[in-house]
């Protein structure tokens, strides 16, 4: 089956129609494929890693993550985590290569999956009767415009989803107007949707006299237009913790509390059934961020390409991968704690991806890139995957076909038809 | 580009390895050896051309300047199979061309390898990067080569450079600071009301032809517009009384007014209808003023007013004249940035911008106010890349104070500096080599500087001269060097690229994979200059750098916060260097002003500025027309010698600039009719005016009305002079229960398209032909 990008859309009409009563019965337990994991949540950490502190220690019968190593942060959660070592990009390499290919293993157009990321994957196909289909969180992502440098996130080929990169912006967005009487919200809603109705009567009228070129962006728009109308008329069913304090998130020095910031509303997203599908992009590829409040002094960047001879600057780049690898323990640990409606907890039903978007970033390549994820209750935890160079791409097919997205392959059908056995 | 900053620096690993991805990275082999007859006959047997030809049409034009650096011995090309050998002599020009005509044969899902590959597009990538679109010649060159090598090309034709030749235009959505610009304007609001996502990128700058409204933008739209349509002060929006003239008078008055400017044009009798009945159920249920706020909400999220087209009106020979109105967004968005002012809409409205006198008063008056200068200046400042400045992110231990203000400060000096240039008429060469520059106390404090006598501007910034013998322009400015340097020491590579990539668009192949780009280490004892040089040294690096570096070291004068320095960690700072591999501006230079001076002079900045500037102005950042417009005007003057405000002047007047041709796809989709699209309906209107400014109308005849359903004729009329095929897609009251002479389609959104069936799918010139329908409410 090869789906269009009217498909994937139609897909999540249907869905918002049983979604929509689903909640009904279970307010946060949208079920989709049986079984399957119901939430997929993506984390980005930028510039790969140095192999030799990242791997774990031992042998993949009985190993740990050392305490000083990259995923040292991680070892509460070892038995949560797949390790998988040894996964190569196919046919991409460098930042940007990478950073394209990271979630969409490169599929064009003529893809089944048109050159969509997991996450819009999978959000269009079980993400129908959320208040938002997906939710796309970013932390410093934008200074320099949006590119294949700084965007992970694509709706196809070719056209990218800024994450939102204003913590305060992105919990109105989660949580709409709070703290308005009843009787004017409702005003304001019935208002919004005539705005809407009106502007995409002219939308449509105006498309119709336009050749296909000019068209496409008058269908983005009025595709963008009923996903907004679908947030005004979805409230989200939890009610809004206090607003985030950040300052001004764009300022360097202010990345560590935009990112637990961002967190926290991945987590409030995905637990109150806001959305199913949550990613939090911390930076992105060549990173200018410097980490000034590990005490930090290089930019990102700048610490990833330090060779072994440089012991005091990789020691830097490891402290920066060992804070975003703590990073993830507290996303494990919230949705830990956090009980899923449907029996356990949220981590049980969440399949947790940390991503990144090339391996050893000295050599500009893609390879052995060092991803760890958790099972979802599709996969089986805690175990450290000796790939030996498998395709990330069956790790995306694997994802989203678990996530019940019906295709044969994701991306470019070489490298992406198939699950890792070993998976 | 901005990838390779660091990771260019330096390689201490000389192993440059077959990799084991690409099909195409094949282990060196040795160079093939040409038959040394007849110089070109081997390649095109049938089309022999001489060697001074080849070596000028093929290897001057596109293989030395954009292959060959990397793709030789040493060079981080030398892996894959185009090797180049040294080309003096005849058998080595034979060599090389031989070798490029066997890959120009081969191809890969269709195309020709050897213009895949150094376009970027080949499915495996390019070490190289895109490396032809900043080089259309080079592309043209290249293009012919391949074309002859395959013997489908013989002599290449004289170099077309037609500047006048229309292309395909656009439904431009505003940028983000068009839109923000424009909503102050409208609402007399300060900026920043409205932030939109950032924006898809092209080379660095906003890919304007291609932006489009994402789920996040739209709320962000949304969002913003209710604010500012509440905010807004009421005079800014309303300019008459309802008690007065009457509420109906009053609110019409108002939308019309409001829509002219929102819109940048007249509504029309549809859209004012259509607005008023938005209007209308919410004045009766909140009153007046709200209702009127919730229409400019509803106004400021319009498809008419986020979009600007310019896409005119079909001549009969199959071109599109941009009507009054698009001229007029065109020329202000051009100039200033925001909006049309009342002054240039009653331009439009008056039919004078068609004219070449009428324009050319529209673009004096539109170039001596101030707020192109202040556009011209924003614009140098993408130019340059200060953008990142409020963002870079610096130590706060080696630059403390170095805070939101002072960097504010910094960028403040770039823009009163430009600002005067432009406003004095000034030329490319004065932004670089200027004697003066501008300071406010802040920056005046910052750089220990004195703030000078001048009168004050109304940011609190005095023009102030410099030393005699200290550099001065953009190159000179805090904000510049600051943005182009790294977190906690100065940078030869970004100060580098910022000259080549920015001021001469020479851009850089990102570097190779499985290349060890490990920065220099800092290392006590050893100064900046020194750690760069010993890396670049390794010959896998230097056929990039030494085109980048030696650039970067003149800059070595300053520190990471654009102050200058007198030593670099204790040792003597060196700023001589040099200016490698470029079109026309080779030099070496002993420090800044030097360096500043010569590229004052030069052609390749000259150039590049006014691709920009014209690219940028257009919205279309690679249509070859305006390239070569923006080359031919920069080549006419003498380097340095172009006035900064030309490339914009030259453009509004262009003939290029008013007309446009169909896209590819644009026949096919309107091949069942011409526009005849229509606004909602109001109830009992006899005609509906379209939003389509050809003429044609649908025009309704209801035959009956019983409340729950009704029945009419619908007359399409062609008013022009040729025969069309129609369709029609109008929102209707109800759902049709029975359709006669068309065939129809639902788009389940309450319009529907209605198209001629076998008999009457064609209306003749002047003609009209019915359609009915009888429909269910």
């Amino acid at each position: 089956m090869s789906l269009t990008r009217r498909d994937l859309l139609r897909n999540s009409a249907a869905a918002l129609v049983a979604g929509g009563f689903v909640r009904l019965l279970q307010p946060t337990a949208q079920a989709n494929a049986a079984n399957g994991p119901r939430r997929l949540l993506v984390l980005y950490g930028p510039n790969g890693t140095v192999h030799a502190h990242w791997r774990p220690q031992g042998n993949p019968s009985a190993y740990s993550f050392a305490p000083t190593s990259i995923l040292g942060p991680l070892e509460p959660h070892r038995q949560r985590l797949i390790v998988l070592d040894g996964l190569n990009f196919h046919n991409a390499t460098n930042h940007e290569g990478g950073m394209a290919a990271m979630l969409t293993n490169q599929g064009g157009l003529g893809s089944e999956t048109r050159g969509a990321s997991l996450d819009q994957v999978v959000g269009a196909q079980i993400g129908g009767g959320y208040r938002l289909r997906t939710f796309e969180l970013g932390v410093h992502t934008s200074a320099w415009g949006g590119s294949n440098q700084t965007r992970m996130s694509y709706a196809e080929a070719g056209r990218f989803l800024a994450p939102d990169d204003d913590p305060i912006r992105a919990y109105t967005r989660l949580y709409g107007d709070v703290g308005a009487d009843a009787t004017a919200a409702a005003r304001r809603l019935a208002r919004r949707q005539s705005v809407l109705d009106l502007v995409k009567a002219e939308i449509g009228v105006l498309r119709t006299g336009l050749g296909a070129e000019e068209q496409a962006k008058l269908d983005v728009h009025l595709d963008s237009l009923r996903e907004v109308e679908r947030t005004l008329t979805t409230p989200t069913p939890c009610s809004a913790p206090p607003l985030p304090v950040v300052g001004d998130h764009r300022h360097n020095d202010a990345f560590a509390d935009v990112t637990r910031a961002q967190l926290e509303l991945a987590v409030a997203a995905l637990s109150c059934g806001a959305t199913p599908v949550a990613s939090v992009q911390l930076s992105h590829t060549v990173s200018p961020s410097v980490f000034s409040f590990l005490g930090e002094r290089a930019n990102h960047h700048e610490l990833s390409h330090m060779s072994d001879g440089q012991v005091d600057g990789v020691a830097s780049f490891v402290n920066c991968q060992r804070w975003i690898s703590s990073q993830l323990a507290w996303v494990l640990d919230r949705l830990d704690g956090l009980p899923d409606p449907a029996g356990g907890t949220l981590l049980d039903s969440t399949l947790v991806l940390f991503v990144s978007e090339m391996g050893d970033s000295r050599m500009h390549t893609c390879d052995g890139v060092p991803w760890v994820m958790t099972g979802g209750g599709a996969f089986t935890e805690g175990r450290w995957l000796q790939l030996g160079g498998e395709w990330h791409g069956r790790v995306l097919y694997a994802i989203a076909s678990a996530m019940g997205v019906p295709i044969a392959s994701f991306g470019d059908a070489t490298s992406g038809t198939g699950r890792p056995v070993m998976l | 580009m901005i990838a390779l900053l660091l990771a260019l620096v330096a390689c201490d690993v000389g192993t440059v390895g077959p990799s084991d991805g690409g099909d195409d990275q094949i282990t060196p082999g040795d160079p093939p050896t040409g038959d040394p007859t007849g110089p070109g006959g081997e390649i095109n047997a049938d089309c022999p051309l001489d060697e001074a030809t080849l070596r000028a049409e093929a290897w001057d034009a596109v293989f030395q300047p954009v292959c060959a650096s990397c793709h030789q011995a040493g060079g981080i090309g030398a892996t894959s199979r185009l090797r180049f050998v040294p080309a003096d002599s005849p058998e080595g020009l034979k060599a090389n061309l031989a070798l490029a005509a066997t890959l120009a044969r081969e191809d890969v899902n269709g195309e020709s390898l050897l213009w895949l590959k150094p376009s970027g597009a080949h499915p495996a990538g390019h070490g190289g990067g895109d490396a032809l679109s900043a080089r259309p010649d080079a592309a043209e060159a290249l293009r012919w080569f391949i074309d002859w090598s395959r013997g489908d090309a013989c002599e290449p034709e004289a170099a077309t450079c037609d500047p006048t030749t229309p292309t395909t235009r656009h439904l431009r959505r505003l940028t983000a600071d068009e839109l923000d610009a424009t909503w102050a304007d409208l609402l007399s609001l300060p900026r920043g009301r409205v932030l939109l996502a950032a924006d898809p990128t092209h080379h660095g700058y906003d890919d304007v032809a291609a932006l489009q409204i994402t789920p996040l933008q739209a709320d962000q739209i949304r969002d913003a517009a209710e604010l500012a349509a509440f905010d807004a002060p009421l005079a800014a929006i309303v300019d008459c009384d309802p008690l007065e003239i009457g509420r109906i008078a009053c609110a019409t008055e108002t939308i019309e007014a409001f829509g002219l400017r929102a819109f940048r044009r007249p509504l029309t009798p549809s859209d004012l209808d259509r607005y008023l009945a938005f209007w209308e159920p919410i004045a009766r249920e909140e009153g007046f003023e709200p209702a009127i706020r919730w229409t400019i909400t509803a106004i400021l999220q319009s498809p008419h007013h986020l979009y600007r087209p310019e896409l005119g009106v079909r001549q009969p020979d199959g071109s599109y004249l941009l009507t009054d109105w698009e001229i007029a967004s065109a020329l202000s968005y051009l100039w200033w940035g925001t909006m049309p002012d009342a002054a240039l809409l009653a331009d439009a409205d008056a039919g004078r911008l068609r004219t070449p006198a009428g324009r050319q008063a529209a673009v004096d008056r539109l170039a001596a106010d101030g707020r192109a200068h202040d556009h011209l200046a924003a614009t140098v400042a993408r130019w340059i890349g200060l953008g990142r400045l409020p963002v870079v992110g610096r130590d706060a231990v080696m630059f403390p104070g170095l805070d939101a203000t002072v960097r504010a400060a910094m960028a403040g000096e770039t823009h009163a500096f430009v600002r005067a240039v432009a406003a004095s008429g000034g030329e490319i060469g004065d932004l670089l080599d200027a004697d003066y520059t501008f300071r406010d106390p802040v920056l005046a404090a910052w750089l220990s500087r004195p703030l000078g006598d001048a009168p004050p501007d109304a940011q609190g910034f005095r023009r102030a001269p410099l030393d005699p013998g200290e550099p001065g322009g953009l190159l000179a400015h805090a904000g510049v060097l600051t943005t182009w340097a790294l977190p906690s020491s100065s940078s030869p590579v970004q100060r580098g690229l910022l000259v080549r990539e920015r001021l001469m668009c020479l851009p850089m192949p990102p570097p190779p994979p499985n290349l060890d780009t490990t920065p220099p280490p800092v290392e006590a004892g050893v100064s900046t200059r020194e750690r760069y040089r010993q890396h670049s040294d390794d010959p896998a690096c230097s056929g990039c750098h030494v085109k980048i570096d030696p650039i970067g070291f003149v800059f070595e004068g300053y520190d990471a916060a654009g102050r200058p320095r007198a030593t670099d960690g204790g040792h003597p700072i060196d700023t001589s260097g040099a200016v490698h591999d470029t079109p026309s501006s080779d030099t070496t230079v002993a420090d800044l002003l030097d360096l500043s001076t010569h590229l004052a002079g030069s052609a390749d900045v000259q150039r590049c500025l006014s691709r920009v500037l014209v690219r940028l102005g257009a919205g279309h950042p690679d249509a070859a027309p305006l390239t070569c417009a923006a080359d031919s005007l920069a080549d006419g003057h003498t380097p340095g010698d172009l006035p900064v405000t030309a490339p914009w002047q030259a453009l509004s007047l262009s003939p290029w600039y008013d007309r446009r041709v169909g896209a590819p796809l644009e026949a096919d989709t309107l091949a069942a009719g011409r526009r005849l699209t229509l606004g909602a309906l109001p109830e009992d209107s006899g005609e509906w005016a379209d939003d389509v400014p050809d003429g044609a109308t649908v025009t309704q005849r209801t035959s009956s009305d019983w409340g729950n359903g009704w029945c009419a004729d619908f007359d399409v009329f062609n008013p022009t002079d040729t025969a069309l095929a129609w369709s029609v897609r109008i929102p209707l009251d109800g759902t049709p229960y029975n359709v006669w002479n068309a065939a129809w389609t639902d788009h389940g959104d309450g319009t529907h398209t209605f198209v001629g069936v076998a008999w009457n799918q064609t209306v003749q010139p002047g003609a009209t032909v019915t359609f009915g329908l009888c429909a269910n409410r």
